[in-house]
């Protein structure tokens, strides 16, 4: 136990020194000597959280934020991970449809939300970039997710974060799904402005609130027809 | 009116310029251009500056709410004037009388762009030193995947031959084509002298500012 917490606080460590190679040797023993891969994935979560804070002290730049999510991604796609990952992506814990708004082509923290979900047992539908608010409504009515995720760094996608919404709106179908908004920019102001049920400045607070309305119905989806 | 600017170094150039051509003499307090990483960082260092103001009645924002970091500020010790562009690409993209519309695919470039320590250059930089070549590329074209453009702003504020042959190099590098753009840097001289029209925030001294005050009211923005 004494070795397995030893090994958890040095998964953080080198993933917060972004230490790809070893950050994967290690994981690896840990998997064997017994680590469940869910607490795995909450160690490497820190330790990006931690890559986070360097990134806000400006003692990291974008592209290790990025090397931070190459790691994440690289365990998750581990032959011993996948098990037990669709052990928990049943889905079982609602869908959840993300996508970058119109205007806007950055997609590393959806990536990264995305990867977080599905390891925390959701069913992610992934729209891609530069996404037109018609095609949220017509995803939404082929895939009726639970909660649609609307991703945007550039400051001016609050616009088009509330025309995703006007739209369900005008279509009659607002009340059957969560939005969460996502983007460094967000304030309480902007999320009351584009008229979510919610934001998120960081991926650990929107895996957050996705678990709490998840909890709100946990057999059959959050929003029930 | 005692005036002063605060300003972001990375519009060190065009700031400049327009203080040239309009003969501004207000101070200036310049901001080292990391600051715009963090919205958080942006606003509280912001706050500090207009904070420690004396003796001023209007200070003048050569920035873009980048980050929306400039929402939230609060008037203390002056009245406000913000440019109502979302950042400074569309500060200096802008032209008079017409609805700025992004250009696609397009990672931004000016000579001030180039020379501050959070540009695209340095990064490269950085990663190549830190995480080596193949990892770089690997980086890279994770973040600039769903780009196919660097795009040179020729402002008229520095000499663009010389800085289009490194933007060259950096396109190179990053595997984007070099394409360039002339504009003009007429909103941060109408900053220096006014009119603060419909292309100005105006925040009275004891207002925060608000994204209302970026034409984000009900319903859609005011134009």
């Amino acid at each position: 136990m004494k070795d397995l917490n030893k090994m958890a606080n040095s998964i953080i460590e080198l993933v917060e020194q972004l230490e790809e190679e070893s950050v994967k040797k290690l994981v690896d023993k840990a998997l064997n000597e017994g680590m469940e891969p869910l607490y795995l994935l909450e160690l490497i979560a820190e330790g990006m959280t931690r890559v986070g804070r360097l990134y806000e002290s400006k003692d990291y730049y974008i592209a290790d934020l990025i090397m931070a999510g190459m790691i994440f991604k690289d365990i998750l796609a581990f032959d011993r991970m996948t098990p037990d990952f669709h052990k928990n992506n049943t889905g079982e814990l609602g869908k959840v449809m993300i996508g970058t708004v119109e205007g806007d082509i950055h997609d590393i923290g959806k990536d990264i939300f995305k990867g977080m979900l599905e390891a925390n047992g959701f069913e992610v539908i992934d729209l891609g970039v530069d996404v037109h608010k018609e095609v949220f409504v017509q995803k939404f009515e082929e895939y009726k997710p639970d909660i649609i995720g609307l991703s945007g760094v550039l400051t001016n996608t609050i616009d088009p974060m509330k025309d995703v919404i006007s739209a369900f709106i005008e279509a009659g179908i607002r009340e059957k799904v969560k939005f969460i908004v996502g983007g460094n920019h967000l304030t309480g102001g902007a999320c009351q402005y584009i008229g979510a049920d919610d934001f998120s400045n960081d991926v650990s607070r929107g895996i957050k609130v996705c678990k709490e309305w998840a909890e709100l119905t946990y057999k059959g989806g959050i929003n029930n027809d | 009116m005692n005036c002063a600017i605060i300003a972001c170094q990375t519009l060190q150039d065009e700031l400049n310029l327009a203080i040239q051509e309009t003969r501004c003499q207000y101070p200036v307090i310049w901001l080292e251009s990391k600051y715009h990483i963090s919205p958080n960082s942006l606003r509280e260092k912001l706050q500090s500056e207009i904070d420690n103001l004396k003796k001023i009645d209007t200070i003048l924002f050569a920035y873009g709410s980048c980050g929306s970091g400039l929402v939230g500020l609060t008037a203390s010790t002056a009245n406000l004037i913000i440019p109502k562009t979302e950042d400074c690409i569309s500060m200096i993209l802008s032209q008079p009388t017409k609805t700025f519309e992004r250009p696609k695919k397009t990672y931004f470039i000016t000579k001030g762009w180039m020379d501050s320590s959070s540009s695209l250059l340095e990064e490269y930089e950085h990663t190549l030193k830190r995480h080596g070549e193949e990892r770089t590329k690997r980086i890279f074209k994770l973040m600039l995947g769903h780009y196919q453009y660097l795009m040179l702003i020729d402002t008229g504020a520095y000499n663009l031959d010389e800085w289009k042959n490194k933007a060259q190099e950096l396109a190179q590098k990053v595997n984007l084509e070099l394409v360039t753009k002339e504009t003009s840097i007429w909103l941060l001289k109408q900053l220096l002298t006014g009119p603060y029209d419909e292309n100005f925030c105006t925040i009275k001294k004891g207002e925060t500012v608000s994204l209302g005050h970026f034409g984000y009211q009900d319903g859609r923005p005011s134009q």
